[in-house]
């Protein structure tokens, strides 16, 4: 088997001399016979349009290996369980060129937010088959998706790496244009069936882009005075005399907001932190009522938050108990309110996972408290962002 | 006179292509490349259209470009089945055309979780309607042979066929062979012997599966079947002829196609034997992929004024081609501005006395531009042993050189190409949103009154000939016809007692306006929001309420007209009725009493559509 065959296209187009060089170059059917037999197995790999890696030198080719590490673009932390699609697209045909499918590599970035894609199959062959591109997609409800020809705006992407690729992801924000975010991922099958859900809302988002009345005459017809941008809120759920009856605690807690996420109408963190402690006297939760796409991906931030944690029915029917050295963790879902929450607990300030447990249920006596509030200002209005 | 390249080297080439031919499989062949750039353009073409808006204006904001629409393998004939797997199995993954679902995709309830994932229900294929238009885009290049009508002729571009009779009848052959074509069809001439139907055949095919035709069909179907199955099925391949189309469209804004240059699509990509194909296209998937054409392709709407949202350069499609009114076509457009590969002029000695003006005079004699590039051109240095021609409206036109021979040869190079691009590839995606535009037409102005079950309708010419279906749609989703108005001209029609006084609960008012066959738009459908207030707007011509729907009838599921609809028609002012009599010709009892004569003639015509769709 001949190896892989990396060749470019011509700098120029044919020039008078390359012509006559071509003449000579196919004297004998023969010879050209020969030539097509020979190579009639391995595809033609089209020269790559990334690099290999950031300052480092490693041979560059579509056919890969590929890795890299999904994480999130505000936090740096590590994005687990995103799926990664990596899609080897070859053409065909001898002159009369047209495209022959496709090799898909399906994976999901393990706790470090990483991945790692083999080299290409190659399991088509040809006499006249090219590898044409590589094209890495990966998908994160919650995030905008990330392509590696592309950016969302749709510009050209040029940061994308063979190796130690870094995907950044960026945090869905009520802005998005869900519409713009499906024709930018463009998805494989594997990649559709994870994004069908944002189909409604694109239709919505697109309609309203084209300058749409129906669904804009909804919005602006009744409030002639300005829209108020309503948040959820939370922070009555757990208060800290609620902890200090059970910790025992006695000093002083502030009552902030976990900033890591936008709060919404769908969504508030509480952080009650410790005055004057460091972070293992903290209790923090975060509140999930009513997200736009449902509860499955509030599952999907536990899970990856949580992992390997199996459900329990500590709490409600769907709960997860997380217990380690340094933080303690219950979340639970309640389906009938439509309501998921997470509470972390420092381990001082917990000494055992009985006391989060326990924390965790004051919490979940006092779900029917949650509330809108108007925000004090309205920045962004809300319009379906995930959790 | 263009000259184009031949010889002993062609020959050679010729017979070992025809040789190989024979033995391997090919590929389909395009001229912008499917995956990049004819999915950018057309995913621009969508954005710049008013197809969403309409849309979602006639459906509650229920029908949109992201709208999953489920086709149904079932209901197609072998060979349609047989294709759109074709197309399916080599379309990129990562294009945006992979359907969900399909034959074997919902394996039983045994089977793990994880292998579900992609189900749908039961065969059906599910994707978003601007999936399935991109598929349309792969779709028309299964199998190959399906490139010869993407030419017109050279010399005659609006000839019905076309032909390239240079080059030499082993490439052909060998071409043809590539392009699938049978050895039976080679045998009895039936094949690609050096021509070929047209472009402008083919936009009025009847007997093409995925024609515009076709489409015209589908879309009355995907209006006016009753079972909403049937009609989401029927939309899906509306849909795939509409991308289908606008490959075709594309194309054509290629000078390889529009120039009736075949041999332009076998020059070499690189130094590996076989790697041949049409190098404007590699190029430009090569500079721009999907992100640029060529400036970066931004993935939201442009302001009305931009792009001309919602009308139609050209009344039809072949205006749409060729030009008419103010529009000039996307075929003159192309051929008459731009060089192919292989219809440059032919290599000739220019004298050193010459300006670089005269040089260019010569050098474009007989080329085939249109005068107000040739007026005005030069070479960018003469004499000189390498440079550009230069068009008079300051575009490059093609490289130059001087031969052993002292000949001056005209090749185009990358900066020629991407000249070419630049001017062609926004050339056809404005053409390409002119023809969504026109397929997929504006309901007309209307108002309706509630309480007198009346609609305004004030239709421009474009459905001044049209004819007004007002049919019932169930909660289930079947559609059945209460009423049916012919429209009288470019004029306000008042229509009394237009739906039943009681319309069930989780029922659907919907107007279908269908123009003559032949006539674009075909077809355009409006569901009636019975909840809003609408003003009542001043009335029009009264036309006699439709008989087969007395105003009395309520309109439980069962309430459906036994006859046939009443065509009722009456000029302004009160002049003759004509009326046909309930029962008169109808289905009594039929199960498809939304069967308007149109429709009627569709099922007959999709029966003959090479068979194309089973019942």
């Amino acid at each position: 088997m001949p190896p892989n065959r990396t060749t470019s296209l011509p700098a120029s187009g044919p020039s008078p001399t390359a012509w006559r060089a071509r003449g000579r170059g196919v004297h004998g059917v023969v010879a050209a016979l020969v030539l097509l037999a020979a190579t009639a197995c391995s595809p033609v790999v089209r020269p790559a349009r990334f690099a290999s890696a950031r300052d480092r030198v490693t041979d560059v080719s579509l056919r890969g290996p590929f890795d890299g590490q999904v994480i999130d673009e505000t936090t740096a932390e590590p994005i687990q369980g995103a799926a990664v699609v990596g899609v080897w697209s070859y053409d065909e045909g001898d002159g009369l060129v047209g495209p022959a499918g496709s090799e898909i590599i399906e994976v999901k970035t393990d706790q470090a937010g990483r991945y790692r894609i083999p080299k290409a199959p190659l399991n088509k062959r040809g006499a006249h088959m090219r590898l044409v591109s590589f094209d890495l997609v990966v998908y994160k409800r919650g995030y905008v998706g990330y392509r590696s020809d592309r950016l969302l705006d749709g510009r050209p992407r040029t940061d994308f790496t063979l190796r130690h690729n870094r995907v950044q992801l960026r945090k869905w924000r009520d802005t998005d244009s869900h519409a713009q975010h499906l024709l930018f991922l463009a998805p494989p099958a594997a990649v559709s069936s994870l994004a069908s859900w944002e189909r409604e809302a694109a239709n919505v988002d697109l309609y309203r882009e084209l300058g749409g009345q129906a669904a804009g005459a909804k919005l602006e017809q009744a409030p002639e005075q300005e829209p108020t941008l309503q948040l959820l809120q939370a922070e009555g759920l757990l208060r800290p005399e609620d902890v200090r009856r059970r910790t025992g605690y006695t000093e002083a807690f502030a009552v902030k907001e976990l900033g890591d996420l936008v709060r919404t109408h769908f969504y508030h963190g509480v952080h009650l932190e410790a005055v004057g402690r460091d972070e293992s006297w903290d209790v923090a939760y975060r509140v999930w009522k009513d997200p736009p796409g449902g509860l499955q991906p509030v599952v999907e931030t536990f899970e990856a938050t949580l992992p390997g944690v199996p459900v329990t029915a500590e709490i409600t029917p769907e709960s997860w108990v997380f217990d380690s050295d340094d933080v303690r963790a219950v979340a639970f879902l309640d389906r009938e309110r439509n309501v998921g929450v997470l509470l972390t607990c420092g381990a001082d300030q917990c000494v055992d996972i009985e006391t989060a447990i326990i924390l965790t249920s004051f919490l979940a006596e006092n779900l029917d408290t949650l509330e809108l509030v108007d925000a004090p200002s309205a920045p962004t209005p809300g319009r379906g962002g995930q959790p | 006179m263009n000259v184009r390249r031949r010889g002993s080297r062609l020959r050679w080439v010729g017979a070992a292509l025809a040789l190989a031919a024979l033995a391997l499989p090919g590929r389909s062949a395009r001229a912008w490349d499917p995956s990049t750039t004819h999915a950018a353009m057309v995913e621009r073409a969508v954005l710049d259209s008013a197809l969403h808006l309409r849309w979602m204006e006639a459906s509650k904001l229920q029908r949109g470009l992201f709208t999953p629409v489920r086709l149904d393998p079932a209901r197609l004939d072998d060979e349609s089945l047989r294709l759109l797997r074709l197309a399916m199995r080599n379309v990129h993954a990562a294009s945006g055309a992979q359907p969900l679902g399909g034959p074997g995709a919902c394996p039983g309830a045994s089977a793990p979780a994880s292998t579900r994932a992609r189900c749908v229900d039961g065969d059906l294929w599910e994707m978003t309607a601007v999936g399935w238009i991109e598929l349309g885009v792969i779709l028309e290049t299964q199998p190959r042979q399906r490139l010869l009508h993407h030419f017109v002729d050279r010399d005659d571009p609006e000839a019905l066929r076309w032909s390239d009779d240079d080059l030499p009848r082993a490439v052909l052959r060998s071409k043809h062979a590539k392009a699938g074509g049978s050895l039976a069809s080679r045998a009895t001439g039936g094949g690609f012997e050096g021509s070929g139907r047209s472009a402008i055949a083919w936009l009025e095919d009847g007997s093409d599966r995925w024609a515009p035709p076709a489409l015209e069909r589908h879309l009355r179907r995907a209006s006016t079947a009753t079972d909403r199955a049937e009609r989401e099925h029927h939309l899906a391949l509306a849909l795939l002829c509409t991308g289908a189309l606008l490959h075709v469209v594309q194309d054509l804004g290629v000078p390889a196609h529009a120039r009736g240059d075949v041999s332009a699509m076998f020059l070499p990509l690189s130094d590996t034997p076989g790697d041949r194909g049409l190098p404007l296209q590699e190029l430009a998937r090569d500079a721009f992929g999907r992100s640029g054409l060529p400036t970066p392709v931004e993935l939201s709407p442009r302001p009305d004024a931009e792009v001309g949202r919602g009308v139609p350069l050209a009344p039809t499609l072949r205006g749409h081609v060729l030009g008419e009114g103010e529009w000039l076509g996307v075929q003159p457009g192309t051929a008459r501005f731009h060089f192919s590969e292989s219809s440059l002029p032919a290599a000739r000695p220019l004298g050193a006395e010459l300006s670089p003006d005269e040089a260019a005079t010569v050098l474009l004699e007989g080329s085939g531009l249109d005068a107000s590039v040739r007026d005005g051109a030069r070479l960018s240095e003469w004499p000189a042993e390498a440079g550009y021609l230069v068009g008079g409206d300051g575009r490059l036109l093609a490289a130059f050189s001087v031969d052993e021979r002292d000949d001056v040869r005209l090749w185009l190079d990358r900066r020629v190409y991407r000249a070419q691009m630049q001017a062609l590839i926004p050339a056809g995606v404005q053409a390409s949103r002119s023809v969504l535009d026109l397929v997929y037409g504006a309901w007309p102005q209307m108002s309706t009154d509630r309480a007198a079950r009346a609609l305004t309708l004030t239709p421009d010419e474009t459905w001044g000939g049209a004819t007004l279906t007002v049919m019932l749609e169930g909660k289930d989703g079947r559609r059945e016809a209460v009423s049916e108005v012919a429209l009288t001209g470019a004029k306000a029609h008042r229509i009394a007692d237009a739906w039943p006084a009681e319309v069930p609960e989780g029922s659907a008012v919907v107007l279908v306006l269908q123009n003559p066959p032949g006539v674009l738009p075909a077809v355009v459908e409006h569901v009636l929001d019975l909840e809003a207030d609408e003003a009542v707007q001043a009335a029009g011509p009264a036309v006699p309420r439709p008989r087969a729907q007395p105003p009395t009838t309520t309109g439980r599921s069962g309430a459906r007209p036994t006859a046939r609809p009443v065509v009722v028609a009456e000029p302004e002012g009160g002049g003759e009725t004509t009326t046909e009599e309930p029962g008169d010709d109808a289905e009594a009892g039929g199960d498809e009493p939304g069967d308007d004569e149109a429709a009627a003639s569709d099922e007959g015509s999709d029966e003959g559509d090479a068979g194309s769709e089973a019942p």
